[in-house]
Parts: C-alpha cells; sequence; structure tokens
C-alpha cells in the first residue's frame, strides 16, 4: 500500500521490505497477514467461548454478548473465505484454514439455536444407549 | 458412562476443539461417522441424536473439569 508521497505506509508486523527482498507481491504479504490475523482472532474467540460458555453456565449478559461476537465472526469469516475463494485472489492456500474455522464457528451457532431441551436430548440418549445409567441433571 | 455415548462426545469435542481449521474438516467427517452409525443402531434420526449430543456436550465437558477446577478459578 502506497503512503502520500509514493512511500510504503508501515503496517505493523508485515515485513514490507523483506516481501520485496523476497520478490513476493505487497500485496500477498497484506494478505496472507490478514487471513492470517483473522485466524488467531477466531482461536482466541473460540478459546474465550469454551471457557465462559462452555465449561460454565454463562448469564443470561455474557450468552447475549456472546451471541452478538459470534454473530460477527461469522459474517466476517464467510465474507474472508469467499474472498480467498476468488481465482484471482492472491492467498488461496487458505481456504481449507478459514473453511475449518468457519465450519467450527457454524456448529457453535447451531448449538446456541439448538431447540432441543435438557429433557428431550437425556430421554433421547436414554434410548438410544439403554445402559446409559443417566445423563446427569439439568445443567 | 456408556462408552458408545462417550466416543460420540469425545468426537464432537475434537472437532470444536480442532486448533487448525483443515484438522476440523476431518474431524467434523469422523464425528459425522460416529453419529450415523449410533443413529443406525437406534430407531432415531442422526439430526435428532446430533441436537442431543450439542445439548449434553457443556455438562459432559463440565462434569469432565478436573477437580476443583471451577471453584478454584472462582468460574461458578
Amino acid at each position: 500500500m502506497l503512503a502520500p508521497g509514493g512511500k510504503f505506509a508501515h503496517h505493523e508486523g508485515v515485513n514490507v521490505a523483506a516481501a520485496l527482498l523476497a520478490e513476493k507481491p505487497v500485496e500477498a504479504c497484506l494478505t496472507e497477514k490478514l487471513l492470517e490475523v483473522w485466524v488467531d482472532a477466531v482461536n482466541s474467540f473460540r478459546q474465550r467461548e469454551r471457557r465462559e460458555i462452555t465449561e460454565k453456565e454463562p448469564s443470561p449478559e455474557a450468552l447475549a454478548q456472546y451471541r452478538a461476537e459470534l454473530k460477527m465472526m461469522l459474517r466476517s469469516t464467510r465474507m474472508l473465505l469467499n474472498l480467498a475463494e476468488d481465482p484471482d485472489y492472491p492467498a488461496r492456500r487458505f481456504i481449507p484454514e478459514l473453511s475449518g474455522k468457519l465450519l467450527q464457528l457454524e456448529s457453535s451457532w447451531e448449538s446456541l439455536n439448538n431447540p432441543m431441551t435438557h429433557a428431550e436430548a437425556d430421554a433421547l440418549l436414554r434410548r438410544v444407549f439403554p445402559n446409559e445409567p443417566g445423563t446427569g441433571g439439568a445443567a | 458412562m456408556n462408552p458408545e455415548l462417550e466416543a460420540l462426545l469425545k468426537a464432537w469435542d475434537a472437532f470444536l476443539e480442532a486448533p487448525e481449521g483443515a484438522g476440523a474438516n476431518r474431524l467434523q467427517l469422523l464425528y459425522e461417522a460416529s453419529l450415523e452409525e449410533a443413529a443406525n443402531h437406534s430407531r432415531t434420526t442422526k439430526e435428532a441424536l446430533h441436537r442431543a449430543v450439542m445439548r449434553y456436550h457443556p455438562r459432559w465437558v463440565r462434569a469432565n473439569l478436573p477437580p476443583g477446577f471451577p471453584k478454584q478459578l472462582g468460574l461458578d
């Protein structure tokens, strides 16, 4: 990216000079950096989800915030995956990574909106796994 | 716990916890295969069994946390 005056603008974490030395297009470098940062952001979000939503009963406020953040993560990941799937996009190697992350986020959304109650789930699991002593009380 | 149910929960958890996207794609297929097998052995659909697994999964995770983990960290 060119800054006013025709000089290369500084972007944190992106070594443009190294890219030039390696004869790698700056555009490709920036694109890859953007996708790497996004994958890290998804991983951080999912780690927090595990700690705050899965491992303990979340408060209604925490759940509402999580729902809003999850929606944003889903939208943005879909958008980046669409970009990466463009035949002219310079970082197509990220497609499997982004598609896997999207699959995990979609599963989180599916879990969040699961219409089955605890009682229905317990009843079904006891029927499917008859020797199951019990799936435990309601969480 | 029923070993078949536990295997199903572990397969779902492995998919959710996969650190790399490419690995998640593969683990999701493994979970789907286990789910289909379990559904075929019972009079239920794969979709219903999947919903039950998703609903039960957080309780299973919490039940399997190291002893004292939630209280020590003040997460309750």
